[in-house]
């Protein structure tokens, strides 16, 4: 009874008409309706929500193992919104309007997301973009009750704080108790990844994304290359394979390490944070080295590796697993100081529950015990290799514990990685065709990357990218809510989020 | 001198630690933007501002308001929802001020050309004092690029005080 209502959504998703392959399925507006309803009860996971001009999907993770497509044709520019049974979906469904003029019936949230009505158009990838009024509408933001009642005041912090990341806002009603109250104000960094995208050949496609979000170089090249080479029908080389299992490896053990000098900082332990800014540093400028490109850029091609020599990777994972894996116990000695033990734990906690609704993933999932690493899916990788398991404690300290014990993992998959057969001949494939339609995944150092992509003649023809930042934005205001003010940067920066690859 | 020991620091792995002697009488205060980009720079910018490289040593610090600010350091094509900001910031800087773009993005639009969301690159649009091309360019480079601003800073206000 219970399994037969938990794979109930999947089966009426299965039920419309196949489009591509057996993993997307064109409903009608009564199955689309039908299959929200079965969502309130039925626990498959959420991961995106997209339009490509004619239709909108949604798309799940069926098992946790295989994506799966609902797609419904929005009669008259309007669909029925997932948010009221999904919350995961209303910051999608508010980028999805502000981009295409698409709009969701039923929705949590309807005000603008990434449009702060400066853009030279509205719904700028829509069918018949609209003019821009000036001047623009100020921003809406929630009332917050507690302020108006207790008295208190409003915070805003960002866009331009100073600080070295990606532009945000972030509002803070503060009454004296704590945080009553978080916003993000998102949006600045919006580049219209997807409109550029948009019949682009797909190798200039693949580097494009490489400036997605920096600290995820490797993993959106990666996701578009196996959704490009999944829509093609195209193979790579087994050493391809393990290439980029390797530069994976090491791109997480290069963000993990910024991020948490970068906690390191926020939480006033600047002696873990020079341990780690120097490692991440040695790390950096081996692959500058070596590769010509400090952040790994542009090694994943579509069809194999550029330049490759899987030789010389695996002289520099055991480099780096050597090195990052003699400091780790360094790492953990600073982290066991007192002070910053008390600062950190229970500090910023976010539960399994809550973890699980807003569709948060990666590390920060796994801090609060979400058994959540696509890896698992992933070609190259062996399920013993990923043994770093889950944290139980859900806040700042479990995120920093989880974070050093993956970077403990990538070492020992990096050695893994380079002791494996290296077959002869170059790492450089061709696409078998020309057209088609793919999806791929790639575990990032902080969450999922998806990339959905349509291709003709070689080059994109609709794109849709996913990146975890966005699940960040909303448990955040979550988990901000009731907070000490003073943590309010030390639990943002445990996130790691980038507003950089949440706007995209 | 400074910029010779930038660079040896970055190359070696190791950390200057001796005081370079800079000709200004404190640090030059630098305010950064993001002006959205793919953080790449920002992230290049935060290890020049960490412990691998020896920022304090070369006479420049980094400030959290562009009123302390006699830097502008631009990172990330310009899109259009940050053009008022840095506006802002720019007029709330004291003269004089410089314009820095660092990263091929601020320089011009890089991989970011203008489109509906973004305007593309300073070049063109603002007088930029020292442009640090790269994508993103390296820490090494953005600090031999800022030591320079320094040296070149010293010498302007040597010949101003000369001169009056």
């Amino acid at each position: 009874m219970n399994s037969g209502r938990r794979d109930r959504a999947a089966a009426l998703i299965r039920r419309g008409e196949a489009e591509a392959g057996a993993w997307r399925f064109r409903l009608d507006e009564a199955g689309w309706h039908g299959l929200v309803e079965a969502l309130r009860d039925d626990p498959l996971p959420f991961v995106g929500l997209w339009s490509d001009g004619q239709g909108v999907h949604a798309l799940f993770l069926e098992r946790g193992e295989s994506p799966l497509v609902a797609s419904v044709v929005p009669e008259t520019g309007r669909y029925l919104g997932l948010s009221s049974v999904r919350p995961a979906a209303a910051l999608p469904e508010r980028c999805l309007h502000d981009l295409w003029g698409i709009e969701a019936m039923d929705a949590r949230d309807v005000r603008p997301w990434l449009d702060h009505g400066l853009w030279s158009s509205t719904w700028p990838l829509g069918a018949r973009p609209g003019p821009v009024s000036w001047p623009p509408d100020p921003p809406e933001f929630r009332p917050v009750p507690a302020v108006a009642r207790m008295g208190g005041m409003v915070q805003g912090i960002g866009p331009a704080d100073g600080m070295h990341h990606a532009p945000g806002h972030l509002r803070l009603a503060l009454t004296g108790g704590g945080i009553a109250g978080a916003e993000w104000r998102l949006g600045y960094a919006h580049r219209g990844l997807v409109s550029r995208l948009r019949g682009m050949e797909v190798a200039a496609a693949v580097r494009l994304v490489g400036r997605a979000a920096a600290g995820a170089s490797v993993a959106h090249q990666a996701a578009l290359c196996r959704a490009i080479e999944a829509a093609t029908d195209s193979a790579i080389g087994e050493n391809a394979v393990r290439c980029r299992v390797m530069l994976a490896e090491i791109e997480r053990i290069a963000t993990h390490l910024y991020d948490l000098s970068r906690i390191g900082r926020a939480a006033g332990a600047p002696a873990l944070a020079t341990c780690c800014e120097r490692l991440r540093e040695d790390v950096l400028h081996l692959c500058g080295q070596t590769f010509g490109h400090r952040m790994l850029m542009d090694l994943v091609v579509p069809g194999g590796l550029l330049e490759g020599d899987p030789a010389t990777l695996g002289a520099v994972a055991a480099q780096v697993a050597g090195r990052v894996g003699g400091m780790l116990r360094e790492i953990r000695r600073h982290l066991s100081w007192p002070g910053l033990a008390g600062r950190v734990h229970g500090c910023g906690a976010l539960t399994e529950a809550v973890a699980r609704e807003l569709g948060v993933g990666g590390v920060v999932g796994r801090a609060s015990a979400r058994e959540d690493d696509v890896r698992r899916l992933e070609p190259g990788y062996r399920r013993e290799w990923l043994d770093t398991g889950v944290r139980r404690g859900g806040d700042v300290a479990a995120r920093i514990d989880q974070r050093i014990a993956e970077i403990g993992g990538s070492c020992r998959i990096l050695e893994a990685a380079r002791r494996g057969r290296m077959p002869e001949g170059a790492p450089r494939g061709v696409l078998r065709r020309q057209a088609g339609e793919g999806i791929g995944c790639a575990e990032g150092p902080r969450g999922t990357v998806w990339y959905w992509v349509r291709v003709a003649d070689g080059a994109v023809r609709a794109i849709f990218p996913r990146d975890p930042a966005l699940t960040h934005v909303t448990a955040l205001e979550h988990v901000l809510d009731g907070a000490d003010p003073e943590d309010a940067e030390l639990i943002v920066r445990s996130f790691g989020l980038s507003a950089a690859a949440a706007d995209l | 001198m400074a910029i010779l020991r930038a660079i040896l620091t970055a190359a070696t792995g190791k950390h200057a630690t001796a005081r370079v002697r800079v000709a200004a009488a404190r640090p030059l205060p630098v305010f950064h933007i993001e002006a959205g980009g793919c953080e790449g720079c920002a992230m290049e910018l935060a290890a020049v501002d960490g412990a691998a490289y020896g920022l304090a040593a070369t006479g420049i610090a980094f400030v959290a308001t562009p009123r302390l600010a006699e830097v502008l350091l631009v990172t990330g094509p310009l899109t259009r929802v940050m053009a008022p900001v840095l506006e802002a910031a720019w007029h709330a800087m004291p003269e004089p001020r410089a314009l820095v773009a660092v990263g091929a993005c601020a320089i011009d639009g890089g991989p970011f050309p203008e489109n509906y969301a973004v305007l593309g690159g300073l070049e063109g649009r603002a007088p930029i004092d020292l442009a640090i091309s790269g994508c993103p360019p390296s820490p090494a480079a953005i600090l031999a690029g800022l030591v320079g601003l320094v040296g070149g800073y010293a010498r302007g206000g040597s010949g101003d005080s000369s001169s009056a």
